[in-house]
């Protein structure tokens, strides 16, 4: 199995087009999406962090960190980060099912992962119902 | 140049009979963080647009203030396993792995005490 | 790090387009991956026309036609046109399949983009170097693998431990599943990809083995085995209908069997 290309000097093999090509599944939409996902909880956790250590430190420094967290931007941000929190543990759970080796046919593993999107679509918008109405 | 059969390459450095262990750590924290997260989502709904001793009342009590500890642990250990997953998928050159790999522990465990500093100066310091 | 796009001497150019077969009614169009390692080019995309009324309907079919009739430099792998040596495996339409086995109407549309495996390292057109996806399925030990001594017959097998089997052995090679998998595209040196893993579960589980703790020990490695994030690109594609990502899952558990 030695390669005897290398003896031969042959040109270098170009690598066949992989992403340029692949054609969209959902099921490989979903895998990305829950990295992403993770990532973007991961990136976000100082976030929480600095929540809790305004509340540890005082009335001043809660009230500037609500001004922030309450602007327009910081609106913005935390409903990507409760997007993306949510899709991910929803996500979590169809890892949870398959690793049990449930629910891996064609059929259901699409449904899983469809479910996954929609399921993170509705409950970050109910979140934000309760906000609403809550506060 | 390095010529090498390819059954020689597939060997490479053999297994490194790891990696079960994480496999256990990371569903796990997947369970532990199902409920735990939900917590979390509906304290911070039911907080929202609270004032100050509001929060640090509620955050100080202990059943708000225990399962928030257990989150910030849990979830330490989760979000840098997942993150040396993405590492391991993606970064090859050794010196910024290495450099990932660090900056990861560090991050992860960093935020997790910081966390953890605010919860017990909330619920039993001054 | 991982390199997403492609590198230079892989991009693709624009490449030709060969005449339409004369007085041909119903034609589909085929652009195909071409690659000569002998004209120091890159890769290029060619465009043919397939005459339907002259033709069998698989895209096998269509890639034969054009050999004979067209262009006869077209270098394919083929052999038993029936889906079951798994040499024609290449992706069509974005996912890869056996062309011997997807029908021309089935890829849907007048024009049908025919790559090789995707992130391979290509011979010359639609061949891709399988060497290493052989070595992987080799590091997997595709055989019995017995301590007690050979039986005066042969070793046999209850009716029930013979179906475990089903859904495992009728895989043909084709790598249509790994060549799928975005983690063997990062990590196609490290990682053993679903096939050599579905493989390494066939053996795994047959009553006749005795070698599943060797076997267990081969595959603990954080690269080997737990680069399968379940993203399912293997399931989604095997032309046999098998489901190696179900089959990794199933190491898995049994790696945690093992340790509890
Ligand atoms: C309900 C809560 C959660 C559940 C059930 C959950 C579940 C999971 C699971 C099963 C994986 C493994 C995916 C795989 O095998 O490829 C994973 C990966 C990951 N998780 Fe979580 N998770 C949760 C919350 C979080 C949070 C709050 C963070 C960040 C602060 C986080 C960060 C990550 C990261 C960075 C990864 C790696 C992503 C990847 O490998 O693609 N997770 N999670
Ligand atoms: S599992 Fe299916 S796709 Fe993979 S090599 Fe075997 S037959 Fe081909
Ligand atoms: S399930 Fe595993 S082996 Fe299959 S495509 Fe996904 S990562 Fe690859
Ligand atoms: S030619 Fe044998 S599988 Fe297609």
């Amino acid at each position: 199995m030695a390669d005897a290309r290398f003896a031969r000097r042959l040109p270098e093999r170009p690598l066949s087009p992989h992403l340029q090509i692949y054609r969209f599944t959902w099921t490989m939409a979903m895998s990305i999406a829950h990295r992403v996902s993770g990532a973007a909880a991961y990136f976000a956790a100082p976030l929480l962090v600095l929540w809790l250590l305004a509340a540890a430190q005082g009335p001043e420094a809660y009230a500037t960190l609500s001004g922030i967290y309450g602007s327009w931007f910081g609106i913005i941000v935390l409903i990507g980060v409760s997007w993306a929190v949510i899709h991910h543990s929803i996500g979590g759970v169809r890892h949870m099912v398959w690793d049990a080796t449930i629910g891996m046919d064609r059929r259901s593993r699409t449904l899983w992962a469809q479910g996954t999107l929609a399921g993170s679509v509705l409950l970050t918008a109910l979140v934000w119902l309760a906000v609403l109405i809550w506060s | 140049m390095v010529v090498r059969s390819r059954f020689a390459q597939v060997r490479g450095h053999g297994s490194a009979r790891s990696g079960a262990a994480e496999h256990w750590r990371m569903k796990l924290t997947s369970y532990a963080l199902l409920p735990l997260t939900l917590f979390l989502i509906g304290l911070v709904v039911a907080l929202a647009g609270e004032e100050h001793p509001t929060i640090a009342a509620t955050l100080g009590q202990p059943y708000v203030a225990l399962p928030l500890f257990f989150f910030v642990f849990v979830n330490a250990v989760h979000m840098r396993l997942g993150m040396s997953e993405i590492i391991e998928d993606y970064v090859h050159s050794k010196l910024w792995k290495t450099a990932a790999v660090a900056g990861n522990i560090f991050f992860s465990y960093a935020t997790a005490a910081a966390a953890a500093f605010a919860l017990l100066k909330l619920s039993i310091g001054v | 790090m991982a390199e997403f796009s492609l590198p230079k001497n892989s991009r693709i150019k624009q490449g030709r387009t060969w005449p339409k077969p004369e007085g041909a009614e119903r034609v589909t169009e085929f652009r195909v991956y071409r690659w000569n390692p002998d004209d120091g080019e890159n890769p290029s995309v060619d465009t043919y026309y397939v005459d339907r009324e002259h033709c069998g309907p698989m895209i096998l079919d269509g890639l034969i036609y054009i050999k004979n009739t067209i262009d006869s430099s077209l270098t394919f792998r083929r052999s038993c046109r029936e889906g079951i040596c798994g040499s024609c495996s290449m992706n069509i339409n974005g996912a890869n399949t056996l062309a011997c086995t997807m029908g021309m109407d089935e890829a849907g549309g007048d024009s049908i983009a025919v790559y090789p495996l995707p992130h391979m390292a290509v011979i010359k057109d639609l061949v891709p170097d399988l060497s290493t996806f052989y070595a992987q399925h080799a590091l997997i030990e595709p055989y019995l693998k017995t301590e007690t001594p050979p039986p005066e017959r042969e070793w046999t097998q209850s009716p029930e431990d013979r179906e475990k089997l089903d859904g495992l052995y009728e895989c043909i090679l084709c790598a249509c599943c790994t060549t799928s998998c975005p983690s063997y595209w990062w990590n196609g040196d490290k990682y053993l990809g679903p096939a050599a893993l579905l493989q390494a579960y066939r053996w795994m589980i047959d009553s006749r083995d005795e070698g599943m703790g060797e076997r267990l020990d081969t595959l603990e490695d954080p690269f080997r085995l737990y680069r399968c994030h379940t993203i399912m690109n293997c399931a989604n594609v095997c032309p046999k209908g098998l489901n190696p990502a179900k089959a990794i899952a199933k190491i898995k558990n049994l790696m945690l069997e093992r340790r509890m």
